[in-house]
């Protein structure tokens, strides 16, 4: 199974939650909190479904809702396919 | 006690997005009303509609607001934004607990809604979005516009059909009284998709008839129901010591308020409505004679038209006060609507001139009043009457008038 990329995150939320508003060039958009990027908790509930969609896995429900910034997110769904994997 | 000034007009309406434009429209006689294709070639009954053609949300609202939102939010979050630009406010400046927002809503999101549903149905409910969990609800638009503007102090959301507009008003000016500085107010609605357009379909009182120009013609003999319409308006209300202090100008008060409900049908009772008016004309301390026009309701369904001429003839005296229809061009807005008719009564006010009626061609003999009809007439407005009726009995009065 590929690895999910902060590029698959960016098309799940882009999908589920709408754009983010930060326009600013210099932000690392992927260490900004959700909080600053505009997100709410439902995003992160979006996000959830749509991996348990796109990727067959089964993540407990906090294993997302727990993240606050995009790497985290990134991070803790690659955690997830190498348990799936293994 | 404080004085509810109206400082700010934010207008998105099937003739016109923002207040000039719509003004200059309606003044002029255009109508919105348009044959509603989206809904062709299915058999819907209802034809015509009135439709905000050039409001395209991406101009109005971000894009993360407009995936998570139903357009009835996205209407009122761009008629927020035109109504802080129209009274030169920045809403990051008041103080958020002196901040309020109560908007009418008299359907929710039923895009959003019908979109989300048929997900449930074709791929099962863990397709179904988290946002349908907030876009469809009555308050959604209330609770976007509190996060939006930062507005922290009482929010509220009134659900009585069209009266709704004229009651979130009067609401505003309650919350006023109990120290709040600013409220953001009024309703807009999007009744024109598939789902919504049947949830009206129940009440019996759409008009079939697929001329725009002859399907909505209240009072007339020949009236055959109305139209929906999208859009509406929002307000921003202001006690008049905090627009003072900060030197604005204003549209007019927010003078009175009465509201009503209907008797059980059946019950011998006459209808609310007149005395939602005599309530509200006490509530602001002004005679009938005072009134210099009349935004009607406008129900455009034979019975109900009757009963508002008589209701309009008993409190003013048959043909004594000029009746406004300015609904004419845009249907039935429902929450919105009587929101848009406030905006509209305060810009008679401002520029002394009543907007015309158009399409009604002969008026009932049970309808005779002295409606504006197909061109405006210039007058010196100062006090100025909207009325409203919600389907399933609600009956809502508000008297605007000119403050020096």
């Amino acid at each position: 199974m590929s690895v999910f990329t902060m590029d698959d995150l960016r098309t799940i939320m882009r999908e589920s939650a709408g754009e983010c508003e930060v326009r600013s060039p210099g932000i690392d958009i992927a260490q900004t909190s959700y909080e600053d990027l505009g997100y709410d908790s439902l995003a992160l509930l979006e996000v959830t479904a749509r991996i348990k969609q796109n990727l067959g896995v089964q993540p407990p429900d906090e294993a997302i809702a727990k993240t606050s910034t995009p790497a985290e997110t990134v991070a803790a769904v690659n955690e997830l396919l190498i348990g799936v994997a293994a | 006690m404080t004085r509810a000034l109206v400082t700010g007009l934010g207008v998105v309406a099937p003739n016109g997005i923002g207040v000039e434009e719509y003004w200059s429209a309606t003044l002029t006689g255009k109508s919105g009303l348009r044959r509603l294709e989206h809904l062709e070639p299915a058999g819907y009954p209802v034809r015509v509609g009135g439709v905000a053609e050039t409001f395209v949300t991406a101009d109005h609202v971000p894009a993360r607001l407009a995936a998570q939102t139903d357009r009835w939010t996205a209407l009122g979050l761009a008629a927020a934004a035109l109504a802080f630009e129209d009274a030169g406010i920045e809403p990051a400046t008041l103080p958020e607990y002196e901040f309020g927002v109560v908007t009418g809503s008299s359907s929710g999101g039923n895009e959003f809604g019908q979109r989300e549903i048929e997900r449930l149905w074709s791929q099962g409910p863990a397709f179904v979005g988290a946002y349908q969990s907030i876009a469809w609800f009555y308050a959604a638009t209330t609770g976007q516009l509190s996060i939006r503007h930062g507005a922290r102090g009482p929010c509220g959301v009134l659900v009585s059909e069209q009266a709704a507009g004229l009651d979130a008003l009067a609401e505003a000016r309650r919350m006023l009284r109990i120290g709040t500085r600013l409220v953001v107010s009024g309703g807009t609605e999007a009744p024109l998709s598939p789902y919504a357009t049947v949830c009206q379909l129940a009440s019996g009182r759409l008009s079939t008839v697929d001329d725009p120009d002859r399907c909505y013609i209240p009072f007339d003999r020949a009236a055959s129901g109305y139209v929906p319409g999208e859009g509406g308006a929002i307000l921003l209300v202001e006690s008049e010591q905090s627009a003072r202090e900060r030197g604005a100008r204003w549209y007019g008060e927010i003078a009175g308020y009465g509201a009503t409900f209907d008797p059980r049908p059946g019950s011998g009772r006459p209808p609310g409505l007149r005395r939602a008016i005599e309530l509200a004309l006490a509530d602001a301390g002004v005679s009938a004679a005072d009134v210099d026009v009349v935004f009607a309701d406008a129900a455009g369904v034979r019975e109900l038209d009757r009963q508002e001429a008589r209701a309009i003839g008993e409190v003013f005296g048959r043909g004594r006060v000029p009746v406004a229809v300015p609904k004419t061009m845009t249907g039935r807005l429902y929450a919105g609507g009587a929101a848009l008719d406030v905006a509209a009564a305060l810009l008679a006010i401002r520029d002394s001139m009543i907007p015309p009626a158009v399409g009604v061609e002969d008026l009932a003999a049970d309808c005779e009043m002295d409606l504006v009809l197909n061109v405006p007439r210039e007058t010196r407005v100062r006090v100025a009457v909207v009325l409203a009726r919600g389907y399933g009995g609600f009956n809502a009065a508000l008297v605007v008038r000119a403050v020096a």
